[in-house]
């Protein structure tokens, strides 16, 4: 039995597939797929018309005139106009921050329903002007006469004219995440083989769901495609050792990420059934799993005193205290593969006596993940990153499969730009 | 943008490297120049944009240098002046923030000169600012230009800042910096010393490409620094100039962000600095 405060359920999700960027979803924007998920979820669930008590929604790579996305996206969807919604923004953490905050105002009786979801599109980005062009812009929007207008027009030059295009890169360091992930792999010795056979089992795995049906329920195709594009069935690992590094060329240790261990830019949205165990019975749904807690973390990497994506290591040791658990307690490891080598650091981060002892200060080390629960479904190296959507992909996947195979307990493990992780205990309903 | 243009100051410093004019001696012009300016918030936004810093009551040092600069432009240009003032280098600048400054506050400049002093390279000569808010001394900055290849008799002997060692560390950020920000720097800080801002200019100054404003380059590291201090001497030493475009590393090589720390940006492939950096800590 539940207590009164975790009456919160988690019911079902529904996906575009992901696609690689400036491929089949070129042409789509975060409206289009967020508006296709959620439809795909109220078609699944038999909910047109219906009001929910909230949906919350985000996208990383998000124009200004998206400022209402989510809402935008429930008015264009089959759900009736009089459901509220809201944004979330924590980069690519949004998508398990929306679960996670639907979770919370259900627990607290604000809620009796929720649509978590999240959309990313690398394809149809916004793009900018520069900050000059971009200043010149706006003083004249503020002049009030001719003559200021044409002083103001005088200061332009044509390299003003240049767009610009949203970048991975850290605001405050300028390095992309993988130029950063790069030096963290360094750091943690991560071998170019551990991370190829990672790589490999997530397209494996992947496949494996796909050709089993696991997906069927979880995935409504779109705009022609049915599978997630970026999945290699067909990999091996002597295909993946024939990859060039891509990054951390630059440091003195061997360059070991290359594009098949790194996720590609990936287009795609996702979304989650919230509700309360009530609401659940009351339209005959059957709950899969709730999530029981989370925990952020984040990281002072700026001047390089930890790695970027290293805050799930921090995040997930307070977690299980809190929880009073232990990995041995887990049956599934949903880490999210931003990199194979991101899972592969935060495994030795916590294999390591020393890191666990004086940087989380627990007596020992944390300990190690049997490597068969790790990631059951595939992961973001197979199934791409469209970066909010990613949470709601793995919080659909690991419920529907703790409910499937009767296993018990899921954790979840999100890094995120900014130097910032979320993770999440899902457990069977 | 700024409102003083300093073209009219480079039109003369040009006029004045031609090989005409009055012959001079080695002593400095003793003139000093006074200027009151009120830290407006529009115009000092137009500095927190282009070097990175976040747009708060408390300015940044970096502003105070661009506030005093066409005082120090107009005396260096005085033909009086020994060595012609193009083609002068700023190898170091140092500013001591006594107290923050804050926009809204009215300061006054009194600037002078100091020098000639001998030097291994040729010839320097140093712009001393004195800020003052009501009457208390809140910044007192030195700023070090070298004329490089001239010797002047009488010169005087001056103990210079030894080169420190420097081993170029992990960069923790990367600056892409285009060619237009010499032009957005230009246009924040009044500087529109032609090797910023034109690729010929630059080139007839033995430059093979354009070169970013030292004080550009000096501001953003300081900006990524960000002390939290009530009083600190900020001090930079020039190394190479920064050729536009191209992307640079920046790296605090002790201390850390908020507090005191050596900092550096530097060229990533032959390690060499660009800026070499540091903030301490004044007692009060």
């Amino acid at each position: 039995m539940s207590t009164p405060t975790q009456r919160a359920v988690i019911l079902g999700g529904n996906r575009i597939p992901f696609a690689r960027s400036n491929k089949q979803y070129s042409k789509a924007s975060n409206l289009d797929m967020l508006t296709s998920a959620l439809d795909g979820l109220v078609a699944r669930f038999g909910l047109a018309g219906e009001a929910i008590g909230e949906v919350a929604g985000g996208a990383v790579l998000k124009h200004s005139k998206d400022f209402n996305l989510t809402r935008e996206a429930v008015l264009g969807s089959a759900l009736s106009p009089t459901t509220p919604a809201f944004d979330v923004g924590q980069a690519c953490a949004t998508g398990l921050e929306t679960v996670v905050s639907l979770n919370n105002k259900i627990n607290a009786g604000q809620l009796e329903s929720g649509i978590a979801s999240g959309v990313d599109s690398a394809s149809d980005a916004p793009i900018v002007i520069n900050d000059s062009m971009r200043e010149i812009l706006l003083e004249l929007s503020r002049a009030k006469t001719m003559t200021q207008r044409a002083k103001i027009a005088a200061q332009i030059r044509p390299a003003y004219l240049a767009p610009q295009a949203p970048s991975t890169g850290e605001p405050r360091t300028g390095l992309s995440m993988g130029e950063h992930q790069a030096i963290t792999t360094a750091e943690w010795k991560i071998s170019r083989e551990a991370q190829d056979e990672l790589a490999l089992a997530s397209h494996q795995n992947l496949a494996r769901a796909w050709d089993e049906g696991f997906f069927d329920d979880l995935v409504t195709p779109y705009l022609g495609v049915s599978r997630d594009t970026n999945m290699r069935a067909d990999s091996t690992l002597e295909s993946l050792a024939k990859l060039s590094p891509v990054f951390g060329r630059k440091l003195d240790a061997e360059a070991t990420m290359t594009a098949g261990n790194s996720t590609p830019l990936t287009d795609g949205a996702s979304s989650v059934l919230l509700g309360s165990e009530d609401w659940a019975r009351d339209r005959g749904f059957t709950p899969l799993a709730r999530l029981v807690d989370a925990e952020a973390g984040a990281v002072d990497f700026v001047d390089g005193a930890e790695g970027l994506l290293m805050a799930p290591a921090y995040a997930v040791p307070r977690l299980l205290a809190r929880n009073g658990l232990t990995f041995a307690d887990f049956d599934v490891f949903e880490i999210h593969e931003a990199f194979a080598s991101t899972v592969l650091s935060h495994l030795a981060a916590w294999e390591s006596e020393e890191f666990c002892r004086d940087k989380v200060g627990l007596d020992g080390a944390l300990g190690t993940i049997d490597r068969t629960k790790l990631n059951p479904l595939g992961s973001s190296l197979a199934a791409g990153h469209p970066f909010a959507a990613t949470g709601g992909r793995i919080i659909a996947s690991t419920a529907k499969y703790l409910k499937t195979t009767g296993k018990k307990r899921s954790l979840v493990s999100i890094c995120a730009a900014g130097g910032q992780g979320l993770t999440a205990i899902v457990e069977a309903a | 943008m700024a409102k003083d243009s300093m073209l009219p100051i480079y039109a003369k410093a040009v006029l004045k490297a031609l090989p005409i004019g009055p012959k001079t001696g080695p002593e400095l012009p003793t003139r000093s120049l006074d200027r009151s300016m009120p830290i407006e918030a529009e115009a000092y936004a137009g500095f927190t944009s282009v070097v990175g810093a976040p747009l708060r009551d408390a300015v940044h040092p970096g502003y105070l240098h661009v506030l005093a600069f066409p005082l120090s432009m107009q005396l260096l240009s005085d033909p009086e002046v020994p060595v012609p003032m193009l083609g002068m280098v700023h190898i170091h600048n140092a500013i001591d923030v006594l107290r923050p400054v804050h926009i809204g506050e009215v300061v006054d400049f009194h600037v002078e000169l100091g020098g000639p002093f001998e030097h291994t390279k040729g010839t320097t000569i140093e712009v001393l600012v004195e800020a003052k808010v009501e009457g208390e001394t809140v910044m007192r900055e030195t700023t070090t230009y070298l004329a490089k290849g001239r010797k002047l008799v009488g010169a005087e002997a001056k103990a210079q800042i030894p080169h420190a060692n420097f081993t170029a560390p992990q960069a923790t950020a990367l600056w892409r910096l285009d060619p237009i920000i010499g032009q957005r720097y230009a246009r924040a800080s009044g500087d529109y010393n032609p090797i910023h801002i034109s690729g010929l200019a630059a080139k007839g100054f033995g430059f093979p490409r354009l070169i970013a404003h030292g004080m550009y380059s000096a501001s953003r590291a300081l900006a990524a620094v960000d002390p939290r201090l009530e009083a600190y001497r900020w001090e930079v030493s020039f190394a190479k100039p920064i050729l536009l475009p191209s992307t640079v590393g920046f790296a605090i090589t002790e201390g850390r962000r908020h507090a005191a720390a050596d900092f550096a940006v530097f060229d990533l492939r032959s390690g060499k600095p660009h800026v070499l950096s540091a903030v301490t800590e004044l007692p009060d």
